[in-house]
């Protein structure tokens, strides 16, 4: 047991801070970890329980690899385990449990709580749930889980709408409180942190979302299981969508138009038996890799009693693809795929949207640590310095193998036919499409000599 | 200091309150407060209630000379975001299609199969020897439906500012199987709101 008196009225402040720090970090992550608990998987062995903790980064990584691996069923659960903890997570959520994360994300890390998805995570996760229900040929979860996708884009624009707003009104409340106030930390965290954005995210300013944060290959896929399914209504609308996201960025807009054309023509028709037709999807490669940037700070504070001071931010690769495209032969049509989306795109947009939030936590936590080190006794630097050591990591959790891009094809089925779906320089795979129903053919490749096919008839 | 960190600790219970409480939109809605925003058992029971009444007040059930109607049971699109049986809809609006004495409904003529297939699954024994075969059913006895009853549950969400509201709309819809023409289209729409972080799965 440490003797704190013999440390004096630093040894007191010291540990007055660590203990108001435990209890907070008990308030808060004791429920997020009683709930880990309540999700977790739990061996009925006598004797020898084993216990899980539920990590949504892991688990939406292997459901997806369930799912280039053939095994939807599997991959359908783990999807549905983060879905429901995320949406459980969110109802939970009060103004006290917000404070006291934010508190325990400055003043500690990330990386004690539990990964929380990002939004364009969450609409890819109900997106290949209902990919992994068309591919079990379960027709109306698939439908449902549509619809969950399309309402977590809604649900994305309006939580960064909420965001924009609320940074808009801080940033005046500190234009104001900047005219009265010449308060020499507030200013050092402001130069701090411009001079962050100049040095490590000088071309922030790219990372353009395609449009809000909707993810045109959720729009696309969707339209194609409703055109499938004869709500044509419904697929004219989507199809219309992702043009409208993709026209001028994607060399798929074309593609995208010839189905919405074909789409808005059919909900005029009268014919019993509309013309059918076969998708190809391509996913290709691996999305962009978060990596962690230590950097030193330059602090304008400067105390000569401090024993360690730093900080390490996330930064965001480059994804990368497997394959250039795939082509097909269909009858006496040769083609090939053409890039839909790049999920890069995706990723950096909200990266960027959340850039401000983390640098400044990053920031704090270095200022407060280094503040209360130089504030300390030689025990307490050494305690609080090693703290800040511990402490300094980046977040760089995320689903790791959502794919780079995806490419797509469309073709008209005029007759019962062969498509060849070669891939370059390797395999080549045939199958038979039925001209009475609409057929979409998967294609993932998320590393080289990993390519798997799927074949879905609506 | 401590008296601080006492009012601070005092304010938390009152602090950590959420405001997600979900409330129904339009005011024809069922008088249970709502317990969350997804679709419950006292939406069906309005929807159900709402669309048969009107059903049954139309002309499109009245028949000349007291026939009753066959009505076969097509399909009801799922289209929201919810796992829905979607029979819990149609249970009441049976009932009482039935108990109105204007029609009765096909068991074996349904989409996506028999609801009963024990109609068919006895005739299959006529080749069955050991059978009493003049017990069997005979022949061109099943009786084809004259209507159709298909539907449809749309959802619809909105985020105004920090609220969420989510329209269902129960669409019914009958059919005379005979010309293929819509003879009665009934709809219910049930609202709900509440706070922006409610959902509905």
């Amino acid at each position: 047991m440490v003797n704190i008196k013999k440390y004096g009225k630093e040894g007191r402040v010291v540990a007055r801070i660590s203990l108001i720090f435990l209890f907070l970090a008990t308030l808060l992550t004791g429920p997020s970890f009683a709930f880990n608990l309540s999700l977790t998987n739990k061996s009925s062995e006598k004797n020898n329980k084993k216990i899980i903790t539920f990590k949504p980064d892991e688990e939406m990584t292997k459901g997806l690899s369930l799912f280039y691996n053939g095994k939807s069923d599997l991959s359908y659960k783990l999807l549905d385990k983060v879905d429901r903890k995320f949406n459980w997570g969110k109802e939970k959520e009060n103004a006290f449990s917000k404070f006291f994360k934010s508190v325990v994300t400055t003043v500690a890390n990330e990386k004690v709580l539990p990964y929380q998805p990002w939004m364009f995570e969450m609409i890819n996760v109900n997106t290949f749930k209902a990919i992994d229900c068309l591919v079990k040929q379960d027709f109306k979860k698939s439908r449902v889980e549509f619809n969950r996708a399309l309402v977590r884009e809604l649900e994305a624009e309006n939580e960064f709408k909420k965001e924009i707003e609320k940074k808009q009104k801080e940033l005046e409340k500190e234009k104001e409180k900047a005219k009265k106030n010449k308060d020499q930390i507030d200013q050092n965290l402001k130069r701090s942190y411009s001079y962050l954005i100049k040095k490590y995210y000088s071309n922030i300013d790219k990372f353009q979302a395609y449009s809000g944060f909707l993810n045109p290959f959720t729009e696309y896929i969707s339209a194609i299981f409703f055109y499938s399914s004869g709500d044509y209504q419904k697929a004219t609308d989507l199809f219309k969508k992702c043009f409208g996201i993709i026209k001028g960025k994607e060399p798929a807009a074309s593609i995208v138009a010839r189905d919405f054309k074909d789409s808005f023509q059919r909900m005029s028709s009268t014919s019993s038996s509309p013309t059918k037709k076969v998708w190809i999807i391509f996913l290709n490669g691996q999305i962009a890799q978060k990596k962690e940037l230590r950097v030193d700070l330059p602090l304008f504070i400067l105390t000569k009693k401090v024993v360690y001071t730093g900080l390490a931010i996330p930064q965001i690769g480059n994804g990368k693809i497997t394959y250039p495209y795939v082509t097909y032969t269909f009858g006496k049509k040769h083609g090939k795929t053409k890039r839909i989306v790049d999920m890069d795109i995706l990723e950096k947009a909200e990266f960027k949207k959340r850039l401000p939030s983390i640098l400044m936590k990053a920031i704090t936590r270095a200022v407060v640590l280094t503040l209360a080190q130089s504030k300390t006794g030689k025990g307490g630097k050494l305690l609080i310095g090693g703290y800040q050591f511990l402490m300094n990591r980046a977040d760089t959790r995320q689903w790791k193998n959502l794919p780079k891009e995806v490419q797509v094809a469309s073709l008209k089925v005029t007759s019962k036919s062969k498509l060849i779906i070669s891939i370059p320089g390797g395999e080549k795979k045939e199958f038979e499409v039925s001209s009475d129903k609409n057929t979409i053919i998967f294609v993932s490749a998320p590393t080289k000599g990993k390519v798997s096919f799927y074949k879905v008839e609506i | 200091m401590k008296k601080r960190l006492l009012l601070v600790l005092a304010v938390i219970p009152f602090v950590s309150c959420t405001s997600n409480k979900v409330v129904y939109v339009n005011p024809s809605t069922p008088k249970t407060q709502p317990a969350s925003l997804s679709l419950e058992y006292q939406d069906f029971k309005a929807a159900a209630t709402a669309l048969v009444n009107d059903l049954l007040n139309s002309p499109a059930l009245n028949a000349p000379n007291g026939k009753k109607y066959v009505v076969a049971i097509s399909r009801i699109i799922n289209d929201t975001t919810q796992d829905i049986d979607t029979d819990q809809l149609l249970r009441d609006v049976r009932i009482a299609l039935l108990k109105s004495g204007k029609a009765i409904i096909t068991t074996y003529i349904q989409a996506g199969g028999p609801e009963d297939p024990m109609t068919g699954e006895i005739r299959k024994l006529r080749s069955n020897e050991e059978i009493n075969q003049s017990t069997l059913p005979g022949k061109h006895q099943i009786i084809a439906p004259d209507l159709s009853l298909s539907g449809k549950i749309i959802q619809k969400v909105y985020y105004i500012g920090d609220k969420k509201r989510v329209d269902y709309y129960f669409i019914l819809t009958l059919t005379d199987v005979k010309t293929g023409l819509s003879v009665w289209e009934g709809e219910k729409v049930i609202s709900k709101a509440s706070g922006s972080n409610n959902y509905t799965w």
